[in-house]
């Protein structure tokens, strides 16, 4: 591994080098005189493609061209802002309209890029600039609850494909001006556009810094969802583990900012990358905090209990039936023996079968359509459940063992750390079958040990566990009131420390007047 | 080769350990041992399995229970040719019970334990037992209520550990004591009754390591109530009055609630006197002559008589025995080791002179008036 990712890292300096080579060459191709030239100039840069409208256009003895593209400009808008203005406007006013409504650019290449976005371009002849209106087609998804992260309470705001209505939602529950986005552009032959959003007066500028140097650093043609911009920036992608956390909620996103971190969106997708972040992250719900905060943290610890069934549970269990079955309790014993007595195959095959089945009708299940899906779930649960049982092939415990383990794990809300505890499984169960108990405990060794070492942008990944902070802990397993959250977490690194004072200071009055 | 050996470092890895893999499919489990010396000083080992019956429609399996038997020089040798007669591999991690029949027990239970001590994969947990007449015997009984014999049994004695007839003790917390010169060990004593039930009948008395007298239930609990080790629960019957006519009326029936014990060993003169003072406070459970409260101090002075004799008479049974279940060799090895140097190793415990004093308060009588 330590080669490989020897070979990796010398690749990308090479990389970086090309790319930041590239980047400060912007190609300049000035507005040409004749509207024959400019034209052309639009036809050869979209290779004559059917969707390029050029109309020509007389304005008070003055012609010109429009420009823009049929798939992307509504034609309302274009009739409605740009030609009805025009022509009703004053002669002598026709340059002051011009001037208040329209952007302005001599740079072609800078057009044609407007042209992508929507935008609809306006020449005249013998002019040295050309103007550019935004006049995209909006056909937006409404803002509803994304259906993956869903809360009993609480808002049910969700982020969409367009970046502008995300940076609008964000703005609009965070309103202060301590808010800062920043637009950055990544991808070499087709740019996409992502959008840095932090609280100015937390967020560490440090992170900033290298966040924007990864980005800096990035050498790819297109970037098309946040998967890729996830891999390409994040700290070891030979982990199992994901280091940023994506969210469609608005709400767990304000809350992130509001403790320092930094949030990451794409223009096209409706998740949110958030840097940096910590494994207890991945465990945490919206619900916890709108809860009581008994109840809240009686879930939360929970969910920490599911990670540990979910990872171990079956490996457990094999190595018990086929190493030490001498820690099974008395009366447990002959009932798990009467029910593995006659199974034909070693005990990892029987849970291997077993864990890939729910991993195949959960396969099937996420990609049909919801009846369709209805009824795998009824095929794959009952029907082998319990016909794979009555065929002697698989054990009854082991059905308990593999439904207990599933629900276990798709109870944990983030679904990237799902996918991964119900990947390390099958590594333990391997080791469970060669080595028994000593097997799982160098595996969750291994396992921890990695934990601990990992980074999530320079902060570490175990935190507050390892290193470890226990004012932290107010926040990780265990969700104590609100009010006594006077700090902000230590892995944020936020530059402000202090969050509160006195929450409830009412109480703190009365108790002063008695 | 280049490309082979990564493939043969991962079996190298992955396939080493299932050397040590042991399938719980294929184990038969051994639920109790039993030990018997035959008339010819034949060694008997005696095993009872468990017969899992397939469950039909889904319910809880039915357990019943078949022994086996053979003939051997050592418990192994036994063991080995039960082996050949019984399909799957013979595993004794999760014994319940060890039991020894009378003659075997005589003799010395110890060379035929060193087995279940020396092999890690014994359980440690199991009890052991003495039984009249021969143990293999008790594995054979047929219970109605219960098919597992071994279950049967063992639940038999859980209850009388409760019932503080029989010491909670495995052969883990035995194994100290039985070869401590200064402290000798109580067994429960069980017998079958007539091939039906297992009845446990009291304590087996060991001499060293060797069986040499058995004490009542009742008896049983008092030694307990001695030795300080008092169960749930402590019940006594005991006559208290005379005169009635009808004689179930002359019988009280009281559990002991609480327990002082102080036992104080001395010596004087090489002359080792012990003074055992027991305080125990009672409830009344059975009292069918009616009014406590009335006679409450006679009550005490009665019982507390009566229980000094009862006392006494355990005692004269386990000096008898030479049995030192209360430990004095022990005190006096690590009090007065001079004393003990002494004193006869073996049968120093028929020496010592012992003081026995019940006190008995009664605390409670139920809710009757």
């Amino acid at each position: 591994m330590k080669l490989t990712s020897l070979i990796f890292n010398k690749s990308k300096n090479k990389d970086t080098k090309q790319n930041s080579s590239q980047q400060n060459s912007q190609p300049v191709q000035e507005v040409l005189r004749t509207l024959e030239g400019n034209t052309s100039f639009f036809k050869q840069a979209f290779s004559g493609s059917d969707d390029l409208k050029i109309n020509d256009i007389n304005v008070r003895n003055r012609s010109g061209i429009l420009v823009y593209l049929e798939t992307m400009a509504d034609k309302e808008k274009i009739q409605k802002n740009i030609l009805k203005p025009i022509m009703e406007a004053e002669p002598n006013l026709v340059e002051d309209v011009l001037k208040s409504t329209f952007q302005k650019s001599d740079n072609l290449f800078h057009a044609q890029r407007e042209l992508l976005n929507g935008a609809c371009i306006l020449l005249f002849e013998g002019s040295k600039e050309c103007y550019m209106l935004d006049v995209s087609i909006s056909k937006d998804r409404p803002v509803q609850e994304p259906s993956n992260e869903q809360v009993i309470q609480g808002s049910h705001e969700g982020f969409v494909e367009n970046l502008l209505t995300n940076l609008h939602l964000i703005r609009k529950a965070l309103k202060t001006p301590n808010l800062r986005m920043e637009n950055l552009k990544i991808g070499d032959q087709i740019q996409s556009q992502i959008s840095l959003v932090y609280r100015e007066d937390l967020a560490n500028k440090e992170l900033i810094k290298e966040f924007k140097k990864r980005i800096a650093g990035i050498s790819i043609d297109y970037i098309p969802s946040f998967g890729y911009l996830q891999e390409l920036i994040e700290d070891s992608t030979w982990s199992p583990f994901p280091q940023i956390l994506y969210t469609e909620r608005v709400d767990r996103v304000v809350g992130h900012l509001n403790e320092g971190r930094v949030a990451v969106f794409i223009e096209g997708s409706p998740s949110c990358l958030l840097i940096p972040i910590t494994f207890f992250a991945f465990f945490h719900s919206p619900d916890d905090y709108n809860s009581r905060w008994i109840i809240g943290s009686f879930v939360r610890s929970l969910r920490f209990l599911s990670i540990v069934i979910a990872v171990n549970l079956p490996a457990v269990y094999i190595a018990v039936i086929g190493f030490h079955f001498e820690v099974l309790p008395d009366e447990l014993i002959l009932p798990v023996i009467s029910s593995i007595r006659n199974i034909p195959f070693p005990p990892l095959i029987e849970a291997l079968v077993m864990e890939l089945t729910i991993e195949l009708i959960r396969e099937a299940g996420v990609r049909l359509p919801s009846r369709i899906g209805q009824t795998i779930g009824i095929v794959g649960g009952l029907v082998i459940g319990d016909a794979v049982v009555r065929a002697g092939l698989i054990s009854n415990t082991m059905i308990v063992v593999v439904a207990i383990t599933a629900v276990a794990a798709y109870s944990i809300p983030a679904s990237a750390m799902s996918d991964a505890v119900r990947f390390l499984r099958f590594i333990l169960m391997l080791l469970a079958s060669t080595f028994g108990f000593v097997g799982i405990a160098f595996g969750t060794m291994m396992i921890l040990s990695h934990l601990c070492r990992l980074e999530s942008f320079g902060t570490p990944y175990f935190s507050p566990w390892a290193p470890f902070h226990f004012k932290d802990l107010k926040d990780t397993f265990i969700r104590l009131p609100i009010w006594k959250f006077n700090s902000r977490p230590f892995d944020a690194r936020s530059t402000t420390n202090d969050r509160q004072s006195m929450a409830r200071g009412w109480k703190f009055n009365e108790k002063k007047q008695k | 080769m280049k490309r082979k050996l990564p493939i043969l470092l991962l079996f190298c890895i992955l396939l080493t350990g299932c050397w040590d893999q042991h399938l719980m499919k294929n184990a038969i489990l051994v639920q109790i041992l039993s030990y018997d010396l035959e008339d010819n000083d034949d060694f008997l080992l005696g095993v009872s399995i468990p017969i899992i019956e397939d469950p039909s429609g889904g319910a809880q399996a039915l357990v019943q229970s078949e022994t086996f038997s053979a003939v051997g020089l050592t418990p192994r040798d036994s063991r080995k040719k039960i082996a050949r007669e019984i399909s799957g591999t013979l595993d004794t991690s999760k014994n319940k019970l060890i039991l020894f029949g009378e003659q075997m027990a005589a003799t010395d239970i110890y060379p035929s334990l060193d087995v279940i001590w020396r092999d890690p994969r014994n359980s440690l947990g199991a009890t052991l037992g003495i039984v009249e007449g021969k143990a293999v015997d008790l594995l054979k009984i047929k219970p109605k209520h219960k098919t597992n014999v071994s279950e049967y049994i063992q639940d038999a004695l859980t209850s009388a550990e409760e019932n503080t007839i029989v010491p909670n003790e495995t052969i883990q917390t035995l194994a100290s004591e039985l070869l401590d010169p200064g402290e000798d060990v109580v067994l429960p004593y069980l017998k079958s009754n007539s091939k039906k039930s297992a009845i446990v009948v009291g304590l087996a008395l060991m001499d060293e390591r060797k069986y040499s007298g058995n004490l009542s239930p009742q008896d049983s609990t008092l030694l307990l109530l001695l030795k300080d080790k008092i169960g749930k629960y402590a019940r006594f019957t005991t006559k208290v009055n005379d005169e009635e006519e009808f004689d179930i009326n002359n019988y009280i029936s009281f559990s002991v609630q609480q327990l002082k014990r102080k036992l104080k060993v001395q010596v004087n003169d090489g002359v080792v006197s012990v003074y055992l003072n027991l305080n125990v406070k009672i409830n009344i459970e059975e009292y069918p002559k009616g009014d406590v409260p009335e006679q409450i101090n006679r009550l005490n002075e009665v019982l507390s008589k009566e229980l000094t004799t009862d006392a006494d008479r355990v005692i004269n049974t386990l000096q008898q025995a030479n049995c030192d279940a209360f430990g004095i060799g022990r005190r006096l090895m690590a009090f007065h080791p001079k004393t003990w140097e002494m004193q006869d190793k073996k049968d120093y415990f028929k020496n010592v002179k012992f003081t026995t004093k019940v006190k008995v308060d009664v605390i409670s009588h139920g809710i009757v008036m």
